[in-house]
């Protein structure tokens, strides 16, 4: 099934919920929602699934509108945040309450109620009531009963964020496996970025109502639209900066920073006629060493070491330049820097190939 | 995998297997709903109430004030007036002064047995008051069983006129006390356990002394709770007819009211009465709300609450127990009597019978009176809580999902009936219908379900409303993506997730009903239309054996009322006191 939103809007009030929301799934992609609590990203889930009423904008399904359609009548499976399992029925009766309403025959209904709990592991709990299960099988049972309608779609609203870590891998990977081997169109909606990262095949960044950026998990890594995506999907050096020269055909720009005078050899997201930009560097794409580097393409910049974390696999490092005291922090991965201490200086060597010349996104909030 | 296979070759749209409900049936019971109730309000609150009103000031079709000059100018209705009011004061004052130790008790302290006792404590709330005053009567009569005993005993050589007088009025007082401070002892304790313990130990560890603790977190916290219970009680006790009828009190505006009902239409003074009581209770509702501020303090959300509860040394047993029991005790007395006087036989000059019979529970089948009064009550009770079943589910559903705009003011409307004095409604209907169709001297039996009805559906809605909001909206909306109609939904999951407040709520419209005096003195004119309470009083008021008969069918009045708030108490448990709130 693949889910459009062309211009959606969802106002309560004065207060806009959605702005204006263009929104592309595809069929068969795990996709995610993603933003800050408060971005929209739960009102627009529950405008796919019918259980809100769009104050302007269409809603397709392949094609067909389904905007004044009710919750009833879209075929949606839905697994919300807190579970809103019946605590009156067993899990097994959760399970086939949507089949009921589905007028099957018995053997059919009892077939696909067998098929998805042996599915979800959930066999032995089918005569439980909800209240009587751990928190993780309780998320099966919830997620077991939208998949059993055989739902068009697949909408889970932070499954969870009511989980303690550990069982949230768990089920992170038993979420993706579901989704490989039914290929049911699922839309997923978390603020938590590693999993989107790690799960989605599509992420959709949101923020006060607005679609941010759109796209594959790695484009929006590599690629950020802005500075709030750069700073919200991975961790990111910002500096404010001002382009004093670009060159269009071989994709360099010079900018003026914190930094000094750096060049960068990736294609600018700014505007053509954009002067006051953001500059957005990730701290592993930043060698450090004791020498200053020469070499061509590198932004050589001296530093003093200001603290140090050893996590073990990495190192994480906070700098600060030598001639603007503004904050680096690198992720040094294998370090062969045996024996340095805080305050000794070092210089930061930084690919003019990773530096990202973005748009300014101030009035995104915390971005810049 | 074949889930995987099923669902690729099954992309066919879903909408046509299940029936779509459109989205404006929401809206439209919302909408449906408050025309109803609205109706419903209309018809049998506001017209009434509104007709004693425009009755009472309007004479000939200009304004007027002289039914009230006729009422102030005779001394014994002004007497009844201030008697009334001060009835309503110090019952409330006493209250206050009886409930808050045992609240604090109940809040602060652990001790064996304190959920028995908790519950003892609640008892006299289900005795009917009225019923007591049969047995007060017994115990304290110029030769009843107290100035016997007191002779027997050589304290007393001639007997003391305990309900002579003005004693009467200290009498009405007491019963009132004993029968509505749990009503107080609810809202109290429920005031003060809401309270954040660390409230007062953060106020304690800045050196706060324990009386300025009081005065300035605990007091404040606490007011809208103490207020929202005190209203009651006052109102309660002003209003209350049975209780001075009983003890033959006529010196205050309940009786006064009722021995105008007669010539309602005839006697505007009558109208006068009614309509200053309905001021007066308007004005001490405008009165509280500015006391409390309109505010109800939201605790923050907090983690684990600890417990602030220490256990009581022995001697703070002592103190507990013994206020506590002794306040049980004596509100029990009076009912104990009733039990006593419908077992015994031939009771005359002793301190206790001389023997015991059943016979009088075995005449109250036997007798038309006692026996139709079962009856109608229950047929009566039964009407009217279906009535508070139907509307008080429909109104909770609407005011809790906010299915219209002004959802909320639907709300605050269904919690007038429980202010409004059973007199004044009752009064108002029989100036309202007398001469139509619902004449209450004809036929009082569909006014007389409705105002049982109406009086008791604030319980209905408040127990629902309760129920609704611990049912999280998402579980409606989860059956709602399985393609289910909204009644569907309401079927399935609503209605069985709040049974319980629902069974509860029933419960106590039913047992309040039964027990209902106002209305039922005032509406039941005629013999075959007389329920429970209005039997009880006409027995009463009989020569002979009716005193006997009277209480025998009060002990069975205080079983169904007990048997009824026991179990809603049992389905409800601490909730049980948000129902007593205005």
């Amino acid at each position: 099934m693949e889910i459009s939103l062309e211009g959606v809007r969802k106002s309560y009030g004065d207060t806009h919920a959605i702005r204006s929301l263009d929104l592309k799934i595809h069929d068969g992609s795990l996709h995610f929602l993603l933003g800050p609590s408060g971005c929209g990203k739960t009102t627009a889930l529950r405008l796919i699934a019918g259980l809100e009423k769009a104050s302007a904008g269409k809603i397709l399904f392949d094609g067909k509108d389904v905007t004044n359609l009710p919750s009833a009548s879209r075929g949606v499976g839905m697994v919300f945040q807190n579970y809103a399992l019946w605590p009156h029925m067993t899990v097994k009766q959760n399970i086939e309450y949507g089949l009921k309403l589905r007028k099957l025959t018995k053997a059919e209904l009892h077939r696909r109620s067998d098929e998805v709990l042996s599915f979800t592991q959930l066999d032995r709990y089918k005569d439980r009531l909800p209240g009587q299960l751990s928190g993780g099988q309780q998320q099966r049972v919830a997620l077991a009963r939208a998949l059993a309608i055989r739902p068009n779609v697949l909408l889970l609203d932070e499954p969870l964020s009511n989980l303690d870590a550990k069982l949230r891998l768990e089920m992170r990977e038993n979420i993706t496996r579901i989704h490989q081997q039914t290929k049911i169109t699922t839309i997923y909606v978390t603020h938590d970025q590693k999993e989107a990262l790690s799960m989605g095949t599509d992420i959709s960044l949101m923020y006060a109502g607005e679609m941010i950026q759109s796209g594959s998990p790695r484009e929006l890594y590599r690629r950020p639209a802005n500075s709030f995506v750069a700073q919200f999907i991975g961790e990111a050096n910002l500096f404010d900066g001002e382009i004093i020269a670009s060159e269009s055909t071989d994709k360099q720009t010079t900018v003026k920073s914190p930094l000094g005078e750096i060049r960068s050899t990736v294609q600018s997201r700014a505007g053509s006629g954009e002067k006051d930009v953001s500059i957005a560097i990730r701290p592993e794409s930043i060698r450090v060493s004791y020498e200053d580097s020469e070499e061509k393409g590198i932004e050589s910049i001296p530093c003093e070491l200001k603290q140090l974390t050893y996590l073990g696999e990495q190192e994480q490092l906070i700098l600060k330049t030598k001639k603007t005291g503004v904050t680096i922090k690198t992720a040094l991965f294998n370090s062969s820097l045996e024996n340095i201490r805080v305050g000794e200086t070092l210089f930061c060597h930084i690919p003019q190939s990773s530096i990202m010349i973005l748009p300014k996104a101030s009035h995104l909030g915390p971005g810049t | 995998m074949s889930l995987a296979a099923e669902s690729k070759e099954k992309k066919g749209f879903v909408a046509d297997q299940v029936q779509g409900v459109p989205p404006w049936v929401g809206t439209f019971v919302g909408y449906t709903t408050i025309g109803l109730t609205l109706a419903v309000l209309f018809v049998f609150l506001v017209l009434p109430v509104g007709k004693v009103l425009t009755s009472a000031f309007i004479i000939d079709g200009s304004f007027s004030l002289e039914y009230f000059r006729l009422l102030l100018s005779n001394p014994l209705q002004v007497a009844a007036i201030w008697n009334s009011l001060a009835i309503g004061i110090l019952t409330t004052i006493i209250s206050t002064m009886v409930t808050l130790p045992i609240a604090v008790f109940q809040t602060k302290y652990d001790f064996p047995f304190k959920g028995i006792l908790a519950g003892l404590l609640l008892v006299p709330m289900v005795m009917p008051p009225f019923v007591g005053a049969i047995g007060v009567q017994r115990f304290f009569a110029e030769y009843g069983a107290i100035n016997l005993f007191l002779m027997d005993l050589g304290l007393l050589t001639t007997p003391i006129d305990w309900l002579g007088g003005h004693n009467k009025f200290w009498a009405v007082i007491i019963l009132e006390v004993l029968h509505l401070y749990p009503i107080m002892y609810l809202n109290l304790t429920a005031a003060l356990a809401n309270i954040d313990p660390s409230m007062e130990e953060m106020a304690a560890s800045l050196g706060a002394p324990r009386w300025k603790i009081f005065k300035d977190v605990i007091w404040p916290l606490s007011r809208p709770g103490y207020f929202a219970g005190a209203i009651i009680v006052f109102i309660w006790a002003l209003t209350d007819l049975g209780t001075p009828l009983l003890v033959s009190y006529e010196a205050c505006i309940p009786v006064r009211i009722f021995n105008f009902v007669t010539d309602a239409n005839e006697n505007p003074v009558g109208l006068a009465m009614v309509a200053i009581v309905i001021m007066m209770t308007i004005s001490i509702f405008l009165l509280s709300r500015s006391f409390m501020g309109r505010k109800n303090y939201q605790m923050m959300a907090r983690g684990h609450v600890t417990s602030a509860v220490k256990p009581a040394s022995a001697w703070m047993k002592t103190v507990i127990y013994s206020v506590s029991l002794g306040i049980v005790f004596l509100a029990l007395l009076p009912h104990f009597a009733v039990l006593v006087t419908s077992l015994s036989k031939n009771w005359i000059g002793t301190v206790l019978p001389e023997s015991y019979t059943l016979e009088y529970y075995g005449q109250i089948f036997q007798q038309e009176l006692p026996f139709t009064g079962i009856k109608n009550s229950f047929f009566f009770s039964t009407l009217a809580t279906f009535f508070d079943l139907i509307l008080g589910v429909l109104i909770a559903y609407v005011v809790v999902r906010k299915l219209v705009p002004f959802s909320g003011l639907l709300d605050s409307l269904v919690m007038v009936p429980l202010a409004l004095p059973g007199i004044v409604l009752a009064f108002g209907y029989v100036v309202t219908f007398s001469d139509t169709i619902l004449d209450p001297l004809t036929n009082p039996t569909i006014l007389l379900v409705v105002a049982y009805g109406i009086r008791r559906l604030p319980y209905m809605v408040r127990s629902a409303v309760a129920g609704l909001q611990q049912t999280s909206a998402s579980l409606e909306e989860a059956s709602a993506t399985f393609g289910a109609s909204q009644f569907y939904t309401l079927r399935k999951i609503t209605i069985p997730l709040v049974m319980a407040n629902l069974i509860a709520g029933c419960l106590l419209c039913f047992a309040y009903a039964m027990l209902d005096v106002s209305d039922s003195l005032i509406l039941a004119m005629k013999d075959s239309y007389y329920p429970m309470t209005k039997a009880i009083y006409a027995l009463f008021l009989e020569q002979g054996s009716g005193e006997f008969v009277a209480s025998a069918l009060g002990v069975i009045a205080m079983m169904i009322l007990s048997g009824c708030i026991l179990g809603a108490s049992l389905i409800l448990g601490k909730k049980m006191g948000e129902l007593f709130r205005s």
